[in-house]
């Protein structure tokens, strides 16, 4: 079946590492190694216009993710140049009318990374306004905007070593509220710390990264961290990913929409769709330690025939998009 | 093709030439395999094909080629061999052969094996070659093609011998670097004099040829073969050596910038020149092309390199490849086995799909591309999410009655769960099924009393009807009604079945409670439409009770032959001699309703229990969505929605049935529902589908009234003003006997409102409307030209005539006053209404 593709002309000088689309769909950001970053918007005929261009920074730009509405109309990239960037539209009525006044300004630029910033990732808006980055000397970090108001202030709350160079991150993304429990005076008595209601979900947020360090030798390529929001840090999931020791591209964890278990696609030489369910244990988890996962492959797509670059879940997790070298974008449904 | 390594190299000017060298040289043509192919072309990719245009085997042991980098129409070779000769050569007659380049003979003054040779791009009557060792003899040599002796043009233009018995004393102009060995050379492209050259396996050199003496700058280093400068930029030169490629800035040339080590010995590297920054390299034995991206950042000196492999071909070895000088990232590469590919290296592509089902992907280095759930192509996808949409637009879920929810699902099993959902909710405000008032919508378990403590509710009494036994007792006949099995009570149910074109179903039905001529009607019927069923109403009817009669066995041998589960049933319950009936009950194809119908009339009661607990388990297990009716809807029915959200993904489904059937402390307590139903809510707000989201939260929180989320406090006191109103007005009414939500008297309730301009408790008045400059609490005096004073009397026009004083502020400068003079004041302003105040309220609320 022949088909004519909807096409933009990015006009980008050099290759496009990114392309992002906000909550809604109707604005989409890219990236690209001529250091500029991209906004280009939807009108009401379904056409997408370039609403804005600036150069982000002195290096190529790997990866643009937008922030929860909620928080405004924010975007964060990554670099080669070692920094990850937070843009804000602001609307400022100096600017010509044309662009509705609107202007993308750098609020922060976070440059703990001492080598290239590989990926960004805002966490899922259930945990608060919290930004991950990861790098390739294999640094996972989280800051933290204590007031959503002021954008221009993030706080480094943690990070974790890897140990091996990272290219990508991805978080889990559940819609459960917090359901808070009084603690019984006994366990507060056990417990002995001034904490006196545990949250607790159904999902814990995972985060996992993917490493493409080419070497075989140097273990699992793919990591899955556990974050515990009571403590703020990482723990690493005791048993993870099996079997994935080539270079991994792109990882991303579907939307869970109500699932009983999580879905992974990893790109690597093949793409790989892992299920990581949660094994639900009655009692909550007062040390904020690792719960138990049961981690599976569920399916090996081979028809790339070679390395795959990108994977990509429908809003429900259902389909799966894949690019690879073939030059072939491929959907898969399991 | 000889046993040799192969090489290959694309024309530099011809878009569609190359030729390769091992024993001989043989120059093919790239046609596209769409054009007439002959049968000796070799096919070198899907869309091209290589014919092969000449050979040239007038050379052996060729080591090294070079084309004439002059644009002509053919092709002019430098061909260093291993003897020391370097021979100018065409393929066939030529424009060459006329200015006397073909068949130029240059010799050095001792053979050994000549290295490289390189013409120089801007003069290009230069010629560098490069060769082994000689004690009393120069390794680099310049020559000067059109100079040989002193009247060597002349003699060529007269005889093409004569130019052939000239050649030796064609001397070359520059000779450099006594008893060295030189392994590879090239020149610059901006600064043609200059050479550079891996000289003993040990220096790079570089020279300069108008000042051989002293313009030599050396560095030390392993990698010295395969030279090579970079096509859009002078300062870079990559080079290997064993299993190392180095990339360096000649501006700096003190160490390589960059250090690759692969992990077999390298065979080749070469820039791409369509790209900047990115170099192909070949290792010994590899049958893949590795390609490093050099990315550079101007903060950073040390640029990093983006690494990928590429594999054109099958999974044979590579000996060598060559990228076109004009097509982006299009290489050929030549195998062991000669087998040539044609490839163009693919972008690194990046996609994405977002929420509102469009699927973006880069095409190429410049474009996106994009399809939408707009385009034909989308259904091929398979996505949920585009139907899911049409159902949340069309209501799905919020419908009055629960079975108009099954009209609009799209899929038959839901929708029977919606007209089961209605019929269990009938059948309990009818009365007929009594039970507690949490429970709302009961299920086979709870109806037969499986779930409850008390034992053995079920108390039946064996009947003989007909010609069979059914087990009879009120539990049971309340489980037949809620299978929609009231066949007994209301005979014209079946016509209802029969409407839908459902024979064999009906036909069933009216067998199952033992109306064999009713069954072989309703077949007849059917046999006008479905015609094969007249031979199963013809084999009905053949029946007897007789245990061992012919009709019995045959019917138990071809009744497997059936596609049909009904007739499939049907037949295996007429056939059936024992009484456990497992052939009709192990029917999954037959709806659950008719299999728990069909177990509650003919099992005994421990079958019964043990069936209904066993179907308990399966449909657990499957995820099938209409087992809803055996768990009925509620806490139980959880692990089953569940399981049938894993299977489908269809979290709206398991989220309205969940709202609308659950009870309240269920649904808001339950961690699971909730992820449900917070997952179906995100997902409504991501199609911007506010007002169905809305409505799903009322029905959501409809007996649980969600908290105030604003309250008004006074700026003088900081005491609440709004719950002193509140009390005041709730006081107030009581007194003067309204009712709350009386339309009739709702102007009175707003007299009241209008009473409140001060702070309830100091008294201080409250802030003034930015706009009229009255203090808040005051009716907002300005109406705009949309008077909602004179359109009718019902609560709604009330309620939004309401809002015009409601007191709204900007969150960022804290200034507002009443709604309607706002929203007014910002259809022609940008900034707040408060004098030097240059705040952007509007703008900044804008979603």
């Amino acid at each position: 079946m022949t088909f004519e593709a909807y096409t933009i002309n990015a006009q980008h000088k050099d290759l496009i590492h990114d392309v992002a689309y906000n909550y809604y769909g109707d604005r989409l950001a890219t990236c690209s190694s001529d250091q500029f970053v991209k906004v280009w918007d939807q009108d009401e005929h379904g056409n997408w216009n370039l609403s804005a261009a600036w150069k982000a920074h002195s290096g190529s730009v790997w990866k643009v993710t937008w922030a929860h509405p909620e928080y405004g109309q924010v975007i964060a990239t990554c670099s080669f140049d070692r920094t990850a960037s937070i843009w804000e539209e602001i609307i400022d009525t100096n600017i010509l009318k044309e662009s509705g006044g609107r202007q993308w300004v750098r609020r922060a630029n976070l440059v703990d990374s001492r080598t290239s910033v590989t990926d960004v990732k805002f966490t899922p808006k259930t945990i608060g306004l919290f930004l991950t980055t990861c790098a390739s000397d294999g640094i996972l970090r989280i800051y933290e905007a204590p007031d959503i108001m002021n954008l221009s202030l993030w706080t480094h709350q943690h990070e974790v070593s890897s140990k091996l160079s990272c290219s990508c991150l991805t978080w889990t993304s559940s819609f459960n509220r917090y359901i808070q429990f009084l603690l019984s005076f006994k366990q507060w008595y056990l417990f002995k710390k001034l904490i006196k209601y545990i949250i607790y979900r159904l999902h814990v947020p995972l985060v996992a990264i993917g490493s493409d360090d080419n070497n075989p030798s140097a273990g699992p390529k793919v990591l899955i961290y556990e974050y515990s929001e009571v403590f703020r840090k990482f723990s690493k999931v005791a048993d993870t990913v099996p079997y994935c020791f080539d270079a991994v591209h792109d990882i991303t964890f579907a939307t869970t929409h109500g699932r009983s278990y999580h879905l992974l696609a990893i790109a690597t030489k093949n793409v790989r769709i892992i299920k990581v369910k949660p094994i639900q244990e009655n009692v909550v988890n007062l040390q904020g330690g690792t719960n138990k996962f049961e981690i599976t492959t569920l399916a090996t797509f081979e028809d790339h025939y070679c390395t795959v670059w990108r994977v990509s879940w429908n809003v429900l997790g259902t389909v799966l998009a894949s690019s690879g070298d073939d030059g072939c974008v491929r959907l898969w449904k399991c | 093709m000889g046993s040799s390594r192969l090489e290959v190299t694309w024309s530099s000017y011809h878009m569609n030439k190359f030729f390769t060298w091992g024993n001989d040289i043989y120059l093919y043509e790239v046609r596209s395999s769409k054009e007439h192919v002959k049968q000796s072309d070799i096919i070198i990719s899907e869309n091209t094909c290589a014919r092969l245009l000449a050979t040239n085997s007038n050379y052996r042991y060729v080591k090294c080629i070079d084309i004439y980098p002059k644009s002509e129409s053919d092709i002019l070779l430098a061909v260093g061999q291993a003897n020391g000769k370097i021979s100018l050569t065409t393929f066939g007659p030529s424009v060459f052969d006329s200015v006397g380049l073909a068949g130029v003979e240059l010799s050095p003054r001792y053979a050994r094996q000549c290295n490289a040779v390189k013409w120089n791009s801007s003069e290009t009557n230069l010629l560098a070659s490069g060769y082994e060792k000689h004690r009393s003899d120069h390794s680099i040599l310049i020559w000067d093609v059109t100079k040989g002796p002193s009247d060597y043009r002349l003699y060529g233009n007269y005889s093409t011998f004569v130019g052939v018995q000239n050649t030796e004393y064609i001397k070359p102009i520059i000779e450099i670097g006594l008893s060295d060995i030189a392994h590879s050379l090239a020149w610059f492209n901006q600064s043609p004099q200059v050479l550079v050259v891996g000289v003993n396996n040990k220096n790079l050199k570089m020279l300069d040829i108008r000042e051989v003496s002293s313009g030599v700058y050396s560095q030390a280093t392993k990698a010295v073969y395969g030279v090579e400068v970079a096509p859009y930029d002078d300062n870079y030169i990559v080079s290997f050596g064993d299993n190392q490629i180095a990339v360096w800035d000649t501006r700096n040339l003190d160490r390589p910038i960059l250090s690759l080590t692969q992990s077999k010995i390298v065979s080749k590297v070469s820039w791409c020149p369509t790209r900047r920054n990115l170099i192909g390299s070949l290792q010994k034995e590899s049958s893949a092309i590795h390609l490093h991206d050099m990315q550079q950042s101007v903060e950073n000196n040390e640029p990093s390199v983006l690494w990928r492999s590429i594999q054109p071909g099958q999974n044979i070895p590579l000996t060598s490849f060559s990228w076109h000088p004009k097509h982006e990232n299009r290489l050929i590469a030549v195998s062991y086995l000669g087998a040539i590919t044609d490839y163009t290296v693919f972008e690194r592509m990046t996609l994405n799909w977002s929420p509102s089902t469009h699927i973006v992907w880069t095409y190429g280095r410049r474009h996106l591309k994009l399809i939408s759930d707009h385009d034909k192509i989308y259904i091929n996808v398979q996505d949920l999410s585009p139907k899911i949409k049409r159902r949340a637009i069309a209501e799905y879920g919020l419908k009055e009655q629960l079975w108009q929810n099954g009209e609009i699902c799209e899929n038959a099993t839901v929708a029977l769960v919606w007209q089961w959902l209605h019929l269990s909710k009938s059948l309990v405000e009818n009365g007929i099924i009594t039970c507690p008032p949490h429970i709302k919508y009961p299920g086979i378990r709870y109806v037969l009393g499986i779930d409850s403590s008390q034992s053995n509710t079920l108390k039946s009494e064996a009947m003989y009807v007909q010609w069979h036994d059914i087990t009879i007792s009120p539990a049971r006949d309340k489980a037949l009604q809620l299978c929609g099995w009231k066949f007994h009570m209301d005979p014209n149910s079946l016509e209802r079945i029969e409407i839908d074109e459902a024979y064999s179903r009906a036909a069933a039905i009216a067998i199952f409670n033992l109306k064999l001529r009713l069954a072989i009607d309703i077949l007849k019927k059917g046999a006008v439409r479905q015609p094969p069923l007249a031979i199963i109403a013809m084999a009905l009817s053949g029946y007897t009770t007789d245990k061992k009669s012919l009709w019995r066995e045959l019917c138990a041998t071809t009744r497997g032959r059936l596609t049909d589960p009904y007739l499939k049933a049907a037949f295996a319950f007429l056939v059936d001699q024992s009484e456990t009936y497992k052939n009709v009950l192990n029917e999954t194809e037959m709806l659950i309703d008719d299999r728990i119908g069909f177990a509650c009339t003919f099992l005994s009661d421990v079958d019964l229990i043990e069936y209904i607990c066993h179907l308990t388990d399966s449909i657990y297990e499957t995820g099938d969505i209409s087992g809803i009716l055996v768990t009925g809807a509620n806490d139980e029915s959880i692990p089953l929605l569940q399981k049938y959200l894993d299977n489908t993904g269809d979290v709206q489904t398991v989220s309205v049935i969940a709202v609308r059937t659950f009870s309240s402390n269920i649904v808001h307590g339950d961690v699971v529902c909730q992820s449900w139903i917070e997952s179906y809510r995100s997902l409504l707000d991501s199609w911007r589908l506010w007002v169905q989201r809305a409505k799903f939260d009322i029905l959501l929180n409809h007996n649980k009234i969600p908290p105030q989320q604003v309250y008004i406090s006074c700026n003088f006191c900081g005491k609440s003003a709004s719950a002193f109103m509140q009390e005041k007005i709730r006081n107030k009414a009581k007194m003067l006997g309204i009712q709350n939500n009386d339309a009739s008297n709702y102007q009175g309730l707003r007299i009241l409102h209008d009473e409140f301009t001060s702070c309830p408790h100091c008294h201080k008045p409250l802030p003034r409307c930015a706009i009229c400059l009255t203090n808040l609490g005051t009716q907002s005096t300005y109406f705009g030209p949309e008077d909602h004073k004179n359109s009718n009397n019902s609560i709604q026009a009330l309620k939004s005539a309401e809002y015009s004083s409601w007191f709204t502020w900007c969150q960022t400068c804290r200034h507002g006053g009443h709604a309607d003079h706002l929203l007014d004041w910002f259809k022609e302003h940008l900034e707040c209404p408060v004098t030097g105040c240059v705040c952007h309220c509007l703008s900044l609320d804008d979603l």
